[in-house]
């Protein structure tokens, strides 16, 4: 579903945010991209998102190369950055009416899958509220009701579960699991790597820029914790 | 005092890197935007007193110039400040933060204040120095003494901008927390503040024209509330101490008052402002469905009428195009006995340069990317074209311009009776003009974004693009104007609207050019600037 093939990223001012990434991420996957405060994740997820330019390497979703062919590529995918900025001017319905129009979600479908996520979210109430008046939470349920109304093959989130209740949280892990069922795949970061180990079939740690360690969570954990693990080549001489 | 000084330098900062352009030379740039609105402000300055220097002192009232610039400088600094105060002092974004510190509400309050009022300093002392000079350039009384007095005078007068636009910001805390329509209340509110001050302005220039004979009436006028300005003239102009200390007083005192007083209850009004009404009612039914460039328009709609600071600042000139129409054609007799009177002015060429001027007023393209704000990633992921994006801010802002062009291209073209060919040309002219300005402004946004911005009204009045992209395309309309003033001549009417519409043609395909062939990739690149 994504391949990355030798990205680098060399931010304006010679920082090399990552270095030679290369990573495959399959249909009905789960993928965990862990790694400390800027070792590079925010940015492979941005520059697989379409939403960063990149010269180094060769981003594909779903057959479609997100530098030459990026529509195909974004028509796919659904991005959600760590603290997602909605357009605080419109009410939470004018957002994802909009939402649905960018990405010509027809008429009936679009109000069947809005009621769906929205209903278990418990957000459908605020839906006619300005987006201004939301608080974090409400705003991250709406992004991820905004996402999941897509039906992406690809859906990229970086750190999902800042901000969410426990409930909401519980929610987006099963509509990951019907959604790898119907063959998407899902690439995420996150700092909490309990929940990395429990829901991923794979992860890919990453240090300064360059990938360290890839594998099947299983494999790669072993009769460790995936804390311990990441903890150990943080500490170790890799990057 | 160490915790005061540094939160009043965070926010003359941000003040000045609102204004800056690119993240090099920060401070240059900043000081570079205050350079040029001391240069309007000289400009406006210059132009006013020497118009009305010359008729007051054939008439022995010289001082009333003082009177008159002191009076421009307390309304340019009320316009410029009006909704700067909105945005920094009572809907800044960082409120949650600093409240948070270890900081009073009164001094952060004091500081956010007395940030505008540095801004403020500026305009307010370059509409007065200059003032000054052409003041004894006619030989008014005073001697030497009248500059150092009048820049000292500066400090305290500026005092007066800052304060109203408090009570601004105060009236419009009090009805946001009464009607749950913010926007449309806020943006009522502002309209009528507008209209006040058009009224004000059109008053100021009618008395300007015929100004030996207004003395007296101007005198009464200023007699009751306009006290400061009449003090500041006789403590100036006779070195009258006593007269300017009062008047230092009565700036400075109900300054302090006012400042303490919202100072005491800052917290409960920048609560109130940030509080919204919500419901948990809301029932899904049917959804309309549109195309990716229907839903881009509607989203450009929304952000224009749902933020009133953008639209005042951006609308001005779409109510100043049927406005004028209207007023040529009350005065159209007035109009028709000064053509004959003229004999033979060619005005044509100059309505065409004032429509020009009014579209310039309406850089909606100029502010659109820098609002895209933190929300950019909404577009920049989106299945949709750049050039499809780009194209929609550019159709929003002629879809609002055309109708208001054509409007006041009717009425002051009846009003002038013009020829059929003048007709024609005029339209023409505002047409490419309005071309020309949308995609330029966009352009000149996407090398200058702003999208770090603490509030819409520093992106919307102070960022450089928004600055950039008014003020570059009047450089035009003064070409326009000094063609006119060679060449009306020679060319005749026709001759010159035809010569500006070969001019603007040309300018309006380098705009579209620039911003097809380089906006795709400064969008784009658009988070790493």
């Amino acid at each position: 579903m994504l391949h990355i093939e030798h990205f680098s990223k060399t931010y304006p001012g010679g920082k090399r945010a990552v270095d030679d990434l290369s990573l495959h991420v399959a249909p009905g996957e789960i993928f965990g991209f862990i790694g400390h405060n800027g070792a590079g994740k925010t940015t492979t997820l941005r520059a697989v998102a379409g939403v960063m330019d990149f010269t180094e390497g060769v981003i594909t979703i779903d057959g479609h190369n997100v530098r030459t062919d990026s529509l195909a590529a974004k028509k796919v995918t659904a991005f959600l950055p760590d603290n997602p900025d909605l357009y605080e001017f419109l009410t939470g319905i004018q957002f994802l009416n909009f939402i649905a129009d960018l990405y010509e979600i027809s008429g009936d479908s679009r109000q069947n899958l809005i009621a769906k996520y929205g209903d278990a979210f418990q957000l459908t109430g605020n839906l006619g509220s300005p987006i201004g008046s939301y608080s974090h939470g409400m705003k991250q349920k709406l992004a991820l009701i905004s996402a999941l109304i897509r039906q992406p093959k690809l859906l990229i989130l970086d750190e999902p579960f800042v901000g969410l209740d426990p409930s909401a949280a519980h929610l987006l892990k099963q509509f990951w699991a019907e959604l790898c069922a119907a063959g998407s795949a899902v690439f995420f970061s996150t700092h909490v790597l309990e929940v990395a180990e429990k829901l991923c079939h794979r992860v890919a740690i990453i240090k300064q820029g360059k990938l360290i360690r890839m594998g099947v969570t299983s494999e790669l954990v072993g009769d460790s914790t995936l804390e311990d693990v990441f903890l150990e080549l943080e500490g170790d001489g890799h990057g | 005092m160490a915790k005061f000084l540094s939160l009043l330098k965070l926010n003359f900062q941000a003040l000045l890197s609102a204004m800056r352009v690119g993240r090099k030379k920060r401070s240059f740039s900043g000081m570079g935007a205050l350079a040029l609105l001391a240069g309007l402000s000289l400009y406006v300055s210059g132009v006013y007193s020497a118009m009305l220097a010359g008729q007051l002192a054939a008439v022995g009232a010289l001082p009333l110039l003082l009177v008159l610039m002191s009076l421009v400088s307390v309304l340019l600094g009320f316009f410029f400040s009006l909704f700067a105060a909105q945005g920094v002092v009572f809907g800044a974004k960082d409120n949650d933060l600093m409240l948070s510190l270890p900081i009073s509400p009164f001094q952060l309050m004091l500081s956010r204040t007395l940030a505008l009022y540095l801004e403020n300093l500026v305009s307010t002392v370059f509409v007065l120095l200059p003032a000054g000079v052409i003041y004894l350039w006619y030989g008014g009384p005073g001697g030497w003494t009248v500059l150092p007095l009048l820049l000292v005078s500066a400090f305290f007068l500026n005092l007066l901008p800052t304060l109203l636009t408090l009570i601004v910001g105060f009236v419009l805390a009090w009805l946001s927390g009464r009607f749950p329509r913010k926007a449309l209340a806020s943006s009522l509110f502002q309209l009528l503040l507008l209209g006040l001050i058009l009224v004000g302005s059109f008053w100021l220039s009618s008395s300007m024209g015929n100004v030996q004979t207004a003395v007296p009436t101007i005198l009464a006028f200023f007699q009751g509330w306009g006290r400061p300005f009449l003090l500041l003239a006789g403590g100036v102009s006779g070195s009258d101490l006593f007269q300017l200390l009062i008047l230092w007083a009565l700036c400075l005192g109900p300054f302090l008052a006012v400042v303490w007083l919202f100072a005491w209850q800052y917290k409960a009004i920048i609560t109130r402002l940030s509080t919204h009404r919500t419901r948990s009612d809301y029932k899904l039914g049917r959804l309309s469905s549109s195309n990716q460039q229907g839903a881009l328009l509607r989203k450009e709609a929304r952000r224009w009428f749902g933020t009133p600071i953008y639209v005042f600042n951006t609308g001005i000139g779409l109510l100043m195009l049927p406005g004028a129409g209207v007023a040529a054609l009350i005065y159209q007799e007035s109009i028709r006995h000064f053509l004959i009177v003229s004999d033979g002015l060619v005005l044509a060429p100059l309505l065409a340069a004032g429509i020009a001027f009014c579209l310039s007023t309406v850089a909606i393209t100029g502010s659109s990317i820098s609002l895209e704000g933190k929300q950019i990633w909404l577009l920049q992921c989106a299945p949709v074209p750049v050039t499809t994006i780009l194209g929609m801010k550019v159709v929003f802002q002629l879809m609002v311009t055309l109708p208001c062009l054509a409007a006041g291209w009717v009425m002051l073209s009846l009003a002038f009776a013009l020829t059929p060919a003048e007709w024609a040309l005029l339209l023409l002219n505002g047409l490419l003009f309005a071309l020309m300005c949308a995609p330029f402004g966009l352009w000149i946004n996407l090398h200058f974004p702003k999208l770090d911005a603490v509030n819409d009204a520093v992106v919307v009045k102070q960022s450089a693009a928004a600055m950039l992209s008014t003020f570059l395309p009047m450089v035009l309309i003064l070409v326009f104007f000094l063609m006119w003033l060679f060449f009306s001549g020679p060319l005749g009417s026709v001759g010159l609207l035809s010569i500006y519409a070969i001019l603007l043609a040309v300018c309006t395909a380098l705009s579209f050019l620039a911003l097809v062939r380089q906006g795709p990739d400064l969008f784009r690149r658009l988070e790493e600037k």
